[in-house]
């Protein structure tokens, strides 16, 4: 067998050594979900132990945790998919007709801070009686998906051969057609990127669900808060309902990582 | 009928005019070649009869139907780009289907069309590949189909063959006139390549800064340029040009410049003699000028390049300080640096306003 040269070794020692402080909490999240109480609290850290899906078993069957894992995907995928119905036309538009204003308008609504929507947001849902409900949940979450996915998609129609949709008018395309059947097609790596980013955001959101969710609507990020009571911090359920919340995000991220972050480079190295 | 026609046709971004005042009629089954150097306009024109430039001013007819606020999809026209532009997400049956789907064509017709014109073009064993399985020339031949199968009034082609490699590009010019001449439908072609202008086109339209500097059949183009323009656009080596000054010695009106010296044949006479003292621009042919001494007009040349072509050889020359190249036969041992007379055919001769460059008359 051939011996790996020393560079090599080096390049992963140094790789691993920067990985690390990244890792190491989601490794101590996972091992602290299955502990028990007691082997969570002994010093020093119990490294080898039997592990347990107790605090699972009461996160999803004493909690309802099931219930709030519907609510964030509700939350998720609605905002999402609304997102991009109002955010692919737009940033077409953006990108084919120089609507300048219209995309800094959409991108000064994200840079504003997001609390300070907040105040505004509870007075007028609860005036509308929709505090608590899903419309307003997606809503407020579609005002950060949808200046991500405007802005990601305005790159992305930027670097799409014209042509294209002028030889599809030339064939006998209407507007709506040929952004319909020639544009969409061949957008699928920036709206997957776009939706992905879009998704992670509401789906790891705590601020606008802290204000504008009860019990109906409650996602997880609030869910897992409500572990945090007076009497005592089960540190258990709560990183075995971290591990819930995170193990979605990451699976997504993996899977589709390859667009990703080809879409965020998108518009700095146009190819 | 596919009948186009142009009338003061004018296009403006913002400040630029690129289309001033275009006026043009092609008649039905017509090949029209638009040549000139890039970012004359050329595009434009043709982006226009497609639709997807609105003209500032002036109106445009296909078939006989004003088409100034029609869309491009109303206009009954196929275009073939540069770049090809087939879907990459359709394979290539699809992308030849597309516009006969969308007009509602039925299943078996658009089936029946898209075969006949894959036989025509030779791609039938690719009709299920992708756009990216496939060599620039097959792609070519595609876009080709997509045109086609339409069966529409006017062919509008921008550069087709500008991306395909030297030996396919020669083939692919004598498919296309092939092509248009069976079908008969009427083609609008766009280049920047004076030798494609000149071997595929019915007339040829010359256009400068967005102006038409003249409209003519190849040979007419060739013989009889309108201007100094035309006249150095087209054939390669492009025209000689020297500018002389107009000398009456004893009632015979002679060119003179340094080296050089043109007694002009009678029917000159008339147009240049009363510019006697003043200057004038001489257009020869690469072909005009010979080696060897005559009595129509001598030339005293120094050799720069020998360039062998193989059936023809290139002369880099210089005449007093001004720069020539003519084409003589490879059989003449020729070196650089030698002193070379030329002898020129006074029928062949070009003269142009040295102000203006307007083609003078005889």
């Amino acid at each position: 067998m051939k011996m790996p040269k020393l560079s090599t070794i080096l390049f992963y020692l140094f790789a691993l050594l920067v990985i690390l402080p990244f890792l190491f909490p989601l490794v101590w999240i996972a091992l602290t979900s299955i502990k028990t109480q007691v082997q969570i609290v002994a010093v020093p850290p119990v490294w080898i132990f039997e592990p347990t899906l107790e605090n699972y078993r009461r996160v999803f069957v004493e909690q309802e945790f099931g219930r709030f894992l519907l609510n964030s995907t509700i939350i998720a995928v609605g905002s999402t998919v609304f997102s991009l119905i109002l955010g692919l036309p737009a940033a077409y538009t953006i990108s084919r007709y120089r609507q300048q204003a219209l995309g800094v308008l959409i991108l000064l609504a994200r840079l504003m801070p997001g609390i300070s929507y907040l105040i505004p947001w509870f007075i007028l849902f609860s005036k509308l009686q929709m505090v608590d409900t899903y419309t307003a949940m997606i809503a407020s979450h579609m005002l950060v998906g949808m200046p991500l996915i405007v802005w990601i998609m305005v790159n992305y129609f930027d670097g799409l051969p014209r042509e294209l949709e002028e030889a599809a008018q030339v064939d006998g395309c209407t507007l709506q057609q040929t952004f319909l059947k020639v544009v969409l097609p061949l957008s699928g790596p920036g709206i997957i990127t776009a939706s992905t980013l879009s998704f992670l955001f509401s789906w790891n959101n705590f601020m606008f669900a802290l204000v504008l969710s009860a019990d109906r609507t409650k996602p997880l990020p609030i869910a897992i808060y409500s572990f945090v009571s007076y009497a005592e911090v089960s540190w258990g359920s709560v990183m075995a309902a971290a591990v819930v919340i995170i193990a979605p995000a990451i699976i997504l991220t993996m899977f589709f990582q390859r667009y990703v972050i080809k879409g965020l480079t998108m518009g700095a190295v146009k190819g | 009928m596919g009948k186009v026609v142009f009338e003061n046709i004018t296009k403006q971004f913002g400040a630029v005019t690129a289309v001033n005042d275009f006026s043009l009629e092609i008649a039905d089954k017509e090949f029209i070649v638009v040549v000139g150097p890039s970012g004359c306009g050329k595009s434009t024109v043709l982006r226009m009869v497609a639709g997807l430039e609105t003209q500032t001013s002036g109106n445009i007819h296909i078939a006989g139907v004003l088409v100034n606020d029609k869309p491009p999809r109303d206009r009954n026209i196929a275009m073939v780009f540069q770049n090809y532009a087939l879907y990459p997400h359709m394979n290539v049956y699809e992308n030849m289907a597309f516009g006969l789907t969308l007009r509602g064509v039925p299943k078996g017709e658009i089936d029946r069309k898209v075969k006949e014109a894959a036989e025509i073009l030779d791609i039938g064993q690719y009709l299920g590949r992708k756009p990216k399985e496939l060599s620039g020339g097959q792609r070519q031949r595609v876009a080709l189909g997509r045109a086609i199968v339409r069966e529409p009034e006017v062919f509008l082609m921008d550069e087709p063959l500008s991306n395909l490699d030297a030996k396919l590009r020669v083939q692919t010019r004598a498919e296309i006139v092939k092509l248009q001449a069976r079908l008969g439908v009427t083609t609008l072609y766009v280049t920047h390549d004076q030798t494609e202008a000149m071997t595929m086109a019915d007339r040829i339209v010359v256009i400068k800064d967005g102006i038409i500097q003249q409209i003519d059949d190849p040979q007419t183009l060739y013989d009889k340029p309108a201007n100094r323009f035309v006249a150095g656009f087209i054939g390669t080596p492009p025209m000689n040009f020297f500018t002389c000054r107009v000398e009456n010695r004893d009632g015979e009106i002679t060119l003179v410049a340094p080296d050089l010296m043109v007694p002009l044949p009678t029917d000159w006479q008339r147009t240049v003699g009363p510019l006697s003292g003043q200057e004038i621009t001489l257009g020869l042919r690469p072909e005009a000028v010979q080696p060897g001494e005559g009595e129509a007009g001598q030339l005293r040349s120094v050799i720069d390049v020998v360039e062998p072509m193989g059936a023809e050889t290139y002369l880099n020359l210089r005449v007093g300080g001004q720069r020539a190249v003519i084409r003589v036969a490879p059989e003449l041992k020729l070196t650089p640096d030698q002193v070379l007379p030329l002898t020129l055919d006074p029928g062949r001769i070009h003269l142009f306003d040295a102000a203006s460059g307007r083609a003078l008359a005889r």
